[in-house]
């Protein structure tokens, strides 16, 4: 497959209809789960017939007969929806999408080099099956064809089967808006949604073209994990990015006043002979470094504007994500996006989206209740979950709001003291909003039973985990019967933050702003300890405070003649508070992370380094794994420490 | 060829040698039978580097020092806008703190496979052509140390000894060690 391309224009090629096709597979992800609310749309049926068609022309173009093969069987089905012979019900969209998950595996392969394990001959069988099933019913001579109808029912059926189901007593996620076309007339029950279904009757031995079930299992669970595995690599750092001519422009044009810029300074350097007036020189001198100024820093803003994309990049892959679980799990959820348009760094992009597909899991899975449950409550049997981007300040802000049950917050105190994550004292103390967000602690799940969809224990902490890493913070609320709302704040750029400096004589580090609540002067004595952890007690509440030069081993500084610690810098992290310990605060600001390379990837509080403007290397800190680092090792203590009354220490520090 | 065993050349006075990799071609391409190293030291012992695992070779100046690196990290510097981690060889091989003037210490900047860093030396000392039939081949002569891992071999000039070292061994185990902690 991958062979043959050895000049670099084929690669070209090659690269062009690799990108496009994907693009295309996921546009058509979200046009057949679109398709399958509104099964009549026209206009919709002529656009995925379209996009099918370029994918299924372009590969045979570069002679990728897989592919070829695969879109083929797909567009004469894809023919039969659009001439209205067929309707697009779940069970053939299931089919459908099931094929289009065995491209995304082909395309995939390409971009690999090396031959994937896909089905294709059952893929295309599944497909034939289904137009000749379509067929049958359309010109409504059933019977005559029926044991390819009731193998083609059976198919699908035995792979709903295999799908594991949790909630097996679950109705009908929705009835078809309108009654599906009459089946063959020995298939009972008819193809439709949901599972549960009943053990798949012995397939009809007359069939010429059969599909036993256990060759259906396999190859939906192929396609399963081909599918999981073509969704992870699509999610890796892809090597290039699409960037508007305009935007290009605009850089184009900004390095063009840059060279201006540049050549009057040289102009300026260089004809020093008979200056006679050396102030008008100094003006001209500090007009053309102001005008410099002013051009890098649009520069600065035009070249990130390169690197922004569409949040729709992440979003796009929800609506087929939400349909497959809520049918899955016999849930019936609307997806809302709202503010696809907004605009993130792409590598914020990247990273950001392993996140939020936990969120949505578990917000389907624990949030979202089945649609009796829904009623019972008086609500609107069809569940809600809205995805909305919007930028607030430097900031952008993701929020995932469901209409579900809530969470109960009783049960996550409950369950993360049993856990052992909080202590009975922790939990009689924290508040509400506090106590929800205990669900982002590591090993914390509420799940009485495990789910293949979440309730592994892993995820929220790894959601934070993640976020952080990207300098964004997650949050959630919840009201309980009423639905959660989680939050997601993310920089703009993660290339560049708003750092504190802080210095710990003789060094100095910086600090994302993004995580300081505020900076105090203290003295030495205001420094209290309990049980050997050293605190501040800040308007009645007990900080637990870091020395960094402890914490660093920074080495002490002979002439220090200030006395060390003079300031605290609180940094907050989700609901967490914590003290650094540092000398001063020379000033604040923006840095452009680098990485320190493989070498030193991975030192547990550190996020990077930066270059400042005297061109010394400063190390930035990773408050969140600080803070993390810091409850693992003094847990016992911290536990004990929140137990005691601030108003105690108040009186015990007077 | 073979007339052209080992011709010395020397490193300028000012100190700064720049290997370009355009300069590849043509002028370093004696086939397979001859070595060009850049060989420096470590207190009065002479170790090297094959030329072409070398990208530059730098004064020492404003090392950052990096918390809870490991032990034989100096630091992080400033490599003309990139953070470039520099070893300490003298620490990585456990030998003792060096004698010899700072001024003469360099960092040797070498790239493999993703990985850039500077390895600090005491001083750098030569490049070497020399021709493959006069290195010891000998993959550690059983020392059982950190540098016995990350030997290539042993050439001899004259009754000088030069200990070839293997960039991919040594930034390998350098990883490890480092993932280690």
């Amino acid at each position: 497959m991958g062979d043959g391309f050895d000049n670099d224009e084929m690669k070209e090629i090659v690269q062009d209809f690799l990108q496009e096709a994907t693009e295309m597979l996921e546009g058509l992800d979200n046009f057949f789960v679109q398709l399958e609310n509104n099964p009549e749309d026209k206009t919709l049926l002529n656009e995925i017939f379209r996009t099918a068609h370029s994918i299924k022309g372009s590969a045979g173009f570069i002679g990728l007969t897989r592919i070829v093969e695969v879109a083929h069987h797909a567009e004469n089905v894809l023919n039969q929806l659009r001439s209205g012979n067929m309707r697009a019900e779940p069970a053939v969209i299931d089919i459908i999408l099931e094929a289009m998950d065995a491209l995304k595996v082909l395309v995939n392969e390409v971009k690999l080099g090396e031959q994937a394990d896909v089905d294709i001959e059952g893929i295309n069988m599944k497909l034939d099956l289904l137009l000749q099933w379509g067929e049958d019913t359309g010109s409504g001579e059933a019977a005559k064809e029926e044991p390819a109808g009731e193998e083609m029912a059976a198919a699908v059926r035995e792979e709903q089967a295999i799908d594991r189901v949790s909630a097996a007593s679950s109705p009908p996620a929705s009835p078809p808006a309108s009654p599906p076309p009459p089946p063959p007339a020995a298939v009972t029950p008819p193809s439709p949604p949901p599972p549960p279904a009943p053990p798949p009757p012995p397939p009809a031995s007359s069939g010429p073209q059969r599909v036993t079930p256990a060759a259906s299992r396999e190859e939906a669970q192929g396609g399963e994990a081909a599918g999981a595995r073509g969704g992870e690599t699509a999610g890796e750092a892809d090597q290039t990015i699409r960037v508007e001519i305009s935007r290009l422009d605009s850089v184009m044009n900004l390095v063009g006043e840059l060279v201006l810029g540049r050549n009057r300074l040289v102009k300026l350097s260089g004809d020093v002979d008979g200056v006679v007036d050396f102030e008008q020189r100094i003006k001209e001198v500090a007009e053309a470094i102001s005008q410099l100024n002013r051009v890098t820093t649009d520069l600065q803003t035009a070249v990130i504007k390169t690197r922004m994309q569409p949040i729709k990049k992440v979003l796009g892959k929800f609506p087929r994500m939400v349909r497959d679980l809520s049918r899955k799990m016999g849930k019936n959820i609307r997806l809302e996006l709202v503010g696809e348009e907004t605009e993130l760094d792409k590598s914020v992009i990247e990273e950001i989206g392993d996140p939020l597909v936990h969120i949505i899991r578990n917000s389907i899975d624990h949030g979202i209740e089945l649609p009796d449950d829904r009623i019972a409550h008086g609500k609107d049997p069809e569940g809600m979950v809205r995805i909305s981007a919007y930028q607030e300040g430097n900031s952008i802000v993701i929020e995932i709001n469901d209409d579900g049950r809530g969470i109960d917050v009783d049960k996550v105190k409950k369950k993360a003291v049993e856990r052992g994550i909080i202590s009975e004292e922790d939990s009689r103390r924290m508040t509400e909003a506090e106590a929800v967000n205990i669900i982002f602690l590591p090993g914390f799940s509420t799940a009485d039973k495990v789910t293949d969809v979440s309730g592994r224990g892993v995820g929220m902490d790894v959601v934070r985990t993640n976020i952080s890493k990207i300098n964004g913070s997650v949050e959630v609320s919840t009201q309980k019967g009423a639905g959660s709302t989680f939050t997601i704040r993310l920089p703009l750029t993660i290339a560049i933050i708003q750092a504190l400096m802080v210095t710990i004589q003789p060094e100095t580090y910086a600090i994302p702003l993004a995580s300081v609540v505020e900076t105090v002067k203290i003295t030495e004595k205001d420094i209290k300890t309990i049980s050997g952890s050293e605190v501040l007690n800040l308007r009645q509440q007990v900080l637990p405070l870091i020395r960094l030069r402890d914490e660093f081993k920074v080495p002490q500084e002979e002439t220090g003649g200030t006395s060390p610690g003079s300031y605290v810098v609180v940094v907050q992290i989700g609901s967490k508070n914590l003290g650094l310990v540092v000398d001063r605060l020379p000033y604040q600001e923006e840095v452009v992370i680098k990485s320190m390379g493989p070498v030193l990837a991975g030192i547990r509080g550190l996020a990077g380094a930066t270059i400042t403007g005297d061109g010394k290397v400063v190390i930035i800190l990773d408050v969140g794994e600080i803070l993390q680092d810091l409850s693992l090792r003094t847990r016992g203590a911290t536990a004990q420490m929140d137990g005691m009354d601030p108003r105690v220490l108040g009186s015990a520090a007077r | 060829m073979e007339k052209m065993e080992t011709a010395v050349v020397p490193v300028n006075e000012t100190g700064d040698l720049s290997i370009e990799r355009s300069v590849a071609p043509g002028m370093m391409d004696f086939g397979d039978s001859v070595l060009q190293l850049v060989s420096f030291k470590l207190g009065e012992e002479e170790y090297a580097l094959d030329v072409m695992n070398v990208r530059e070779i730098n004064r020492i100046s404003d090392v950052t020092r990096v918390p809870k690196a490991p032990y034989f990290v100096e630091g992080v510097m400033n490599l003309r806008g990139k953070i470039l981690p520099v070893i300490n060889l003298r620490k990585r091989f456990g030998f003792p703190p060096s004698s010899t003037a700072p001024d003469e210490a360099r960092t040797i900047v070498v790239f493999q496979e993703g990985v850039m860093v500077g390895l600090a030396v005491d001083q750098v000392f030569q490049v070497i052509r020399i021709g493959r039939d006069k290195i010891e081949n000998n993959e550690g002569i059983g020392l059982g140390n950190v540098l016995d891992a990350v030997m290539a071999g042993v050439a001899h000039l004259g009754d000088r000894l030069v200990v070839l070292l293997e960039l991919p061994k040594l930034l390998e185990t350098i990883q490890r060690d480092a993932g280690r902690r």
